[in-house]
Parts: structure tokens; sequence; C-alpha cells
């Protein structure tokens, strides 16, 4: 008796778990496969742009131009779920290693349980051309997983690069999966963004940015927001988004070369929440 | 409701403007330039000038290569321009009237400012969708790179269209590995994918040769050759060989007829791609002699037409031309043999005097005539009828005044109802222009009378003539040293319709800021009567607005700039009704452009 509620608890549990996948995948205008955004959590904090507005870590995996601010090598990780959702886990690991006057890095990144699940392991490299603007560009590997249909990877491309207006502004562009990838025996077209934005910074204590971004199947979104520090150990951001509405908030704690961010992203159009924690190390010795 | 904020934004600018109240800089060239509005300038002649404002220094040999290029100068200008060391010493009296105006606009240029030569632009231009274009181009005495990007709106694939040219000079050549595209003559076998258009602004354009050889920097027009070109001069003589292929939008039947679709506009290789449409490959054969009275060139093209189907199709022509100065006389013409060797002529006489110019050009164009890269100037873009026709101009300049006069006389060769004569008809233009230092006024008339055929279930039906008049007045007025305006009054009577149109402009420089504010009315009763404008254009555009409607156009555009770069904003709305109770629509355009 008690071993058949069991295996039942299990179907339903089972059955929860693929009506979410099933949902949130058929509202694919929302979220289809690869297009959570691995950010760290400041730069959800901010807004949640693909743009890396907090120039810390996980923010490369889309700009991958910013790698080249850091000169140190650096590791960071980022974990969180999805819509507050813990069959929709999400995460992300990057390493940033300066190599001359370039940077390169490599990032895995996962999200999806045990039925569905996506992985996405990245090749950067990154330069700079006469101080002014910065480039960058990355090799995706997607690789996908449903359960009872089998696996499917592909090779995606990923573009982008910053000018240096001023001492205070900077323009930032970025194209992700210009390859035109597709997944599957129906050639399932991923994600393609374009992006651009223009970032404020005042002495590091104050960061600002506007940006539109666009998936090409879809209308764009506008994103904005703007971070507060003031100590260097310590930060403070809020930022929003259109198409579809979002609301954000977070703040990230330095004591040493540790960095730990926290950042929640609400949707409004869903009302839930996703909350992201972050962690970065930079090694002192590495200039 | 909706429309308040963005007039009241529009109101509030005006009246800063107005308050602030001389701009310079290509813009304001590119709005004053004689020309009519649905004719703008080639899109290579505006990057020249592009690289005039953001470098010319002094009148060196490389900068007189560059002016050569512009189309809308004419022979004389050019001269001008070559045989004088210091700018100081051009007598502008000696220019034509857009050759005046490029002399005001490199007086005006900042010759202190020091910017690299890498010159790269971000575009988005938003309506309905985003188009987002990257170009990224270095130019400097002996080589030129340029890359282009680009995603036009609705297009799913983030890169349609990539295109590239790596051009370099040595003193053997000049070799180009990439996109290119090759002008040659009068447009018979080689031309761009726009013709030379009749018009007022024309008179010095159609008596000139195409510009040889140049990297394809367009992302607006179609027909530029991807593959090698090598341009080599020996003592007796130039000569040009280019192997490249192209994409073009067309079709091939089992019979081997084929068809080549030509907007002019350019198609991207996803489209084209979709289309299945069909890749040629070419051959082109230059050469050219120098003699001391002119210039004589024989060319030679072979292209064969693939489509995926591969049914296949050769197709050859060939043309001699000249180009010869005699005192103040030039004779000028081309011969071409096209495809299954159908013939056109085109030839010329012009005269040049200080204050007097007149040119006169026949044309006689047989029959299904067609060449894959021929579009020389007509007045029927079908070529199954062919065409006759002769066109003459004559600009006079006396002190302050400037009067511009052209006809064309044209008919088509065969008629294609066997009920009818041939379509015939005539077109004519006069204007007239005052010069003060800070007032120039112009005022054209043009006419248009041409035979009107309607398509019809059973072969076209011929009615009577179809009558256009275009009035035209426009005066431009420097107010003070930062600040400039333009107004200008349109009306178009097409038979019994009639539209009419007002625009006012105010271009006001404000350290490194400048604002643009433009409002146009209009009144239009059929979309024959349609009038045309100049539009409120970022750098290095030069689009018209089209107006076939009652209503409103409200334009502003401010741009930043500095040693590294410019930062510049377009928004226009335009409201289809008088009372603006209804909602506008929106166009707007952002580019950024960094100097390295």
């Amino acid at each position: 008796m008690s071993s058949c509620f069991l295996v039942r608890i299990g179907q339903r549990n089972l059955l929860f778990i693929k009506r979410v996948v099933y949902n949130l995948l058929s509202i694919s205008l929302l979220f289809g496969a690869f297009e959570t955004i691995p950010n760290s959590a400041y730069n959800l904090a901010l807004g949640n742009p693909i743009i890396n507005v907090s120039g810390m870590g996980n923010g490369a995996f889309y700009d991958s131009g910013s790698l080249s601010k850091n000169r140190k090598i650096h590791f960071s990780g980022t974990v969180g779920n999805k819509f507050g959702l813990s069959e929709l886990k999400e995460s992300s690991w990057l390493i940033g290693l300066p190599y001359g006057q370039y940077n390169t890095g490599f990032g895995v990144r996962t999200f999806g349980n045990h039925l569905y699940q996506e992985t996405v392991i990245n090749f950067f490299g990154a330069g700079q051309l006469k101080n002014k603007l910065s480039w960058g560009c990355s090799i995706n590997y997607y690789h996908i997983f449903i359960q009872d249909y089998g696996n499917t990877s592909t090779l995606g491309i990923g573009l982008s690069w910053r000018s240096n207006l001023s001492k205070n502004f900077t323009f930032v562009g970025l194209l992700n999966n210009i390859n035109h990838p597709s997944l599957g025996k129906d050639q399932e077209a991923l994600p393609q963004i374009i992006s651009s934005g223009l970032l404020y910074r005042f002495e590091n204590k104050i960061k600002a940015y506007l940006s539109w971004e666009q998936d090409i199947e879809y209308s764009g979104s506008i994103k904005f927001g703007c971070s507060y520090s003031p100590l260097p150990y310590l930060g403070f951001a809020i930022g929003g988004g259109s198409n579809p509405g979002i609301t954000t908030a977070g703040f990230f704690i330095s004591p040493s070369t540790f960095r730990i961010e926290y950042g929640i992203i609400s949707y409004e159009s869903i009302g839930r929440y996703s909350h992201k924690i972050s962690i970065s190390y930079f090694i002192p010795f590495s200039y | 409701m909706e429309d308040i904020p963005i007039k009241l934004v529009y109101l509030t600018l005006f009246l800063f403007l107005i308050d602030l109240g001389q701009a310079q800089g290509l813009n304001h060239f590119l709005s004053q330039i004689n020309r009519d509005e649905e004719n703008p300038l080639p899109e290579d002649d505006i990057y020249a000038l592009e690289y005039i404002e953001n470098h010319f220094r002094e009148l060196n040999p490389f900068f007189i290569s560059q002016i050569e290029k512009m189309t809308f100068l004419d022979e004389n200008d050019i001269q001008q321009f070559k045989s004088q060391k210091e700018l100081s010493a051009i007598s502008k009296k000696q220019l034509s009237n857009n050759g005046e105006l490029f002399f005001e606009f490199i007086e005006t240029l900042n010759k202190q400012r020091s910017i690299g030569d890498i010159h790269i632009k971000q575009y988005f231009t938003f309506k309905n969708d985003v188009q987002y274009r990257w170009t990224s181009r270095l130019n400097k005495e002996n080589k030129a790179i340029g890359l282009l990007v680009e995603r036009d709106a609705f297009e799913t694939q983030a890169l349609d269209h990539v295109g590239l040219y790596i051009g370099i000079k040595t003193d053997k050549g000049e070799i180009i590995v990439g996109d290119y595209q090759i002008n040659h003559a009068y447009g018979l076998l080689l031309w761009r994918s726009v013709p030379v258009k009749k018009g007022i602004g024309s008179i010095g354009q159609l008596s000139r040769r195409g510009k040889g050889l140049r990297p394809y920097k367009s992302s607006h027009e179609n027909w530029a050759i991807r593959g090698l070109a090598y341009q080599w001069g020996t003592e007796k003589g130039q000569f040009l060989v280019s192997i490249g292929y192209t994409d073009r939008d067309g079709s091939i039947d089992t019979l081997g007829s084929y068809s080549i679709y030509e907007t002019g506009i350019h198609v991207s290789a996803t489209e084209l791609g979709r289309k299945d449409g069909i890749s040629e490959n070419s051959l082109i054969v230059n050469y050219e002699h120098t003699f001391k009275l002119g210039v004589f060139g024989l060319c030679v093209l072979y292209a064969n037409l693939k489509d995926k189907g591969k049914n296949f199709v050769e197709t050859k022509g060939q043309s001699i031309y000249f180009d010869s100065k005699i005192k103040q006389v030039r004779l000028f013409g081309e011969f071409a043999l096209g495809h299954q060797n159908t013939s056109a002529s085109y030839f010329g006489i012009k005269t040049d005097n200080r204050q007097f110019k007149y040119v006169a050009i026949l044309r006689n164009y047989s029959p299904e005539y067609f060449s894959l890269r021929s579009n020389p100037s007509t007045e029927w873009s079908s070529k199954s009828a062919g065409e006759r026709g002769i066109y003459q101009g004559f600009t006079f300049k006396l002190n302050r005044h400037r009067i511009t006069f052209y006809n064309d006389l044209f008919r088509k060769q065969i008629s294609t109802s066997i009920e009818a004569f041939p379509e015939s008809g005539l077109e004519s233009g006069i204007q007239y222009e005052w010069r003060a230092s800070k007032t120039i006024v112009r005022v054209r008339f043009k006419t248009e009378k041409k035979t009107r055929s309607t398509p019809q279930f059973i072969g076209e039906v011929y009615s009577n003539n179809n009558l256009t008049n275009r009035y035209q007045a426009t005066t431009y007025h420097s107010y003070a040293k930062d600040l400039k305006s333009k107004l200008q009054i349109n009306i178009t009577e097409s038979n019994e319709d009639i539209g009419y149109g007002i625009n006012y402009r105010l271009d006001k420089n404000w350290h490194q800021w400048n604002f643009i504010f433009d409002g146009t009315s209009s009144s239009v009763e059929s979309f024959d009567a349609r009038i045309y404008f100049w539009d409120v254009n970022l750098p290095g555009e030069m689009r018209s607005r089209m107006v076939s409607f009652s209503g409103h156009n409200l334009g502003f555009r401010f741009s930043y700039s500095n040693n590294s770069y410019r930062l510049s904003m377009r928004l226009s709305s335009t409201w289809k009704n008088l009372n603006f109770k209804i909602k506008p629509v929106v166009s707007s355009g952002l580019l950024l452009e960094s100097f390295f």
C-alpha cells in the first residue's frame, strides 16, 4: 500500500516537472532553448542586460569584449533557480586568463533538470585596439538533452565590442549566434541577439546604462539600470526592462579578492521571482 | 492625446532653435546641392564627401583624387581644383553651381581637426523594425580596407549581408580584392545600379564618364562584383581586368531566356538565397588610352549565368567610347553591342565658357538592347521597346544670377500596341538662382508630358497625354555664424490633381552640437500629384521623402562630435491628416561614428 503511494507521489512529481518544462517551452516567446541569460547576480540586478555592465565575470558569456577589462586571472560562478523553481536550476562558471595583450577564457553553463538539460561550453578571446576599442569573440558549443528524445548539439559564434567615447561614456555592441546555428532535425534556430548600449561610469562609484536588446525573431526591449558603490567593497544596484517587463535589484560585497553578489529579478507578466548568487575570485599576483 | 508629448518636444526644440537662432558641414551642403529631391547623390559620392569632411587639410594629390570622384562636379570644376595648389587661388566664378557650393563646403571645414584614419560607423534605424548596420573603413594614400555588416528590418539572420574590400595602390597599378564596382564610359555597358537621371542638376553629370574601378561600399544599391580586379598603366594606355561573381535576383527558363529583376535597391544575400536567384560569373577587360585631345577606350564583358537547376546562359557585350576636347568644345560618346548583338549609342557635345555652358546628347537604344550591367540615362526603365532621345541643357551665370535650363525629347522605338504610335514625350525644366552672401533663392519649374498608357485585360489602352508640372521655390538664409534656415514650397499639378507643400528647416550649431528642426505640411490630392522634400538625415544619409497625402511631418536631429566620435540621432513623426488627430508614424535613427 505504502510503496504504491510512494510510486504515485513520484509519478505526480514527474508529471509536475514535465508540465512545468512543457509549459515553459511551449511559451517559447518567453524562453525557448538557450534563451536564459547567464548573467552574474550583480549584472542581473542592473536590469539583466546581456551587455556586461558590472564588468565582472559571468557577464562575459555574451559580452566577451568585457573580458579585456579584467587583467587578472579570475574565476566566477553563479547559481540560481529560474522563477524560483528548483526544477529549473541554472548555473554558470567562467575562468578568465590574460595572455599577453589579449584575454582568453573558458566557461560552462547549464540549465534545466534531469528531464531537460541545456549545456553550453564557451571559449573566449578578447583584445583592444588603440585603447579605444575593445573587442571579443566567443565560440559556443550548445548541447541539449531531453529525456526520451535524445540529445543534439551545434556551434555558435558571438562578437562584442566596446568603444570608449570619453572618460565616462562607453558604447557597447554585441551580436550573438551570428552564424545562424540551428538544432535537431527540424533545424530549430537558436536565438540570434543583437544588443547595443551606452554605459556611464563616474569614479567607480556610479554606473548607469541604457541598452536596446533584440532577439531578431521578436520585437526588441529596452533595459536600464544603475548602481552605486559608497565604499569600494559594497555596492547596490537596481534596474528594469520592457518586453517582457522586469524589475531587478541586488548588491555586492567584496571583502578582499573575493566578491559575493546577490540579485533578484521579478517578472511582471507571470508574477514570479528568480534569485541568483555569484562568487568571483581574482588571483592577486596575476597582473 | 498620445501625440501631445511629441508635439510639445518639437515645439520646445523649435523655440530653442529660434532663440539661439550658421550651421555648416556635410548635411548642410547636401541639403543645398542643386539636385532633384527624387534623385539623391550616389552613396559613393557621400562616402567620399564624408572622408573630405573629416580629413581635408589642403589641396594635395590625394585629396584631388577624392574630388575627382564626385559625380556632381563637372570636368571644368575638377580642372579648376587640379590646377591650383591652394584653395584660396580658386575662383568661384569659374565653377559650376554645385562646384561653388562644394568650394564653400570645403572652405568652412575645420582643417585643424586631427582624427584617426579608421572610421567605424554603427547605424540603427527604426521604422516598424530595427535595421542594424556596422561599417568600418580605413582609407590611406595607398590602401583602402572596408567591412560592411548589415541586418535589414525583419530579416531572420543577424548578419544578412556582409561585404569586404581590400584595395592596394602601387606604382604599377591598383588591385582590389573583395567587393568592387566598375563604372565605365556613359553607362551603356558598365554602370551603377542607378542610372544618371535627367534633371536640373544633371547637366554636368550626363556628360561625365564613369569613375572606373572603385571599392564597393554601399549597402543600399546592388550590383557589386565580388572577386579580383587589377588596373595598371603602361605607355600604351591603361588596362583593367576583372574576374568575379555576383548573385542576382533573376531566373533562367529551360529555353535559355533569362530575366533579372532590377530595382536598384540592395538585395541581401539571405533574401537572394530564399529566392533561388542566379549566379553570374563575369570577366571584364577595359583598355583606355589618353591622347593629347582626350580619351579613347574599349571595353569587353563576358558573363555566364547559372541557376540552381543548372540552366546556363552566356552573354557578351562590348563598347567603344571617347571623350575629346578641342578648345572649348567637348565631344564625347559611346557605342555598345549588347546581348544578341543589340546596339546602343550615346553621343554628345558640350561647350564650356566661363559664363555659359551648353550640352546636347543624342541617345539611341535599340529594342531589347541589354547588357548585364548597362544602365544609361533613360526615360523608361523597360528595355523591350528601345528608346530614342535628345537632351539639351544650358547654364548661364552672371554676377549673382544663375539660370539653368534643360529639355529632353524622347520616344520609344516600337509601339507595344499595333493600334497606337510608339509612346513619346518631353520633359523640360528651368531654374533661376540668385546668390548673395547670406541668402540663396532658387525658383524651379519642371514640366513633363508623355503618352499615358494603362494596362488592361487585353493589351494596353492609350489615352490623352499625361501632363505634370512641378513648381519649387527655395530660400536658404544664414542669420548668423551658427544658424541657417531653409524654406521651400513645392507644387505639383498632374492632369486635374494638385499637390502642394511647405517645408521649413533650421540648422543650428552650438559648440560641439548641431541641431536640425524640420517641419513639413502638405495637401496632395493624388499619388500622381506627389511632392518631394529632403528628409531629416543622419550624417552620411541622403534620403528624400515622397509625400502623397495631406498631413504633416515633424523631424528633429541632433549630433554631438569631438575628435574621437560623433553621436547623432534623428526622429520624425508623420501625421497623415491635417488636424493631427491620428497616431503619427514615427521613424528614428541613431548613428555612432568612432575615429581611431
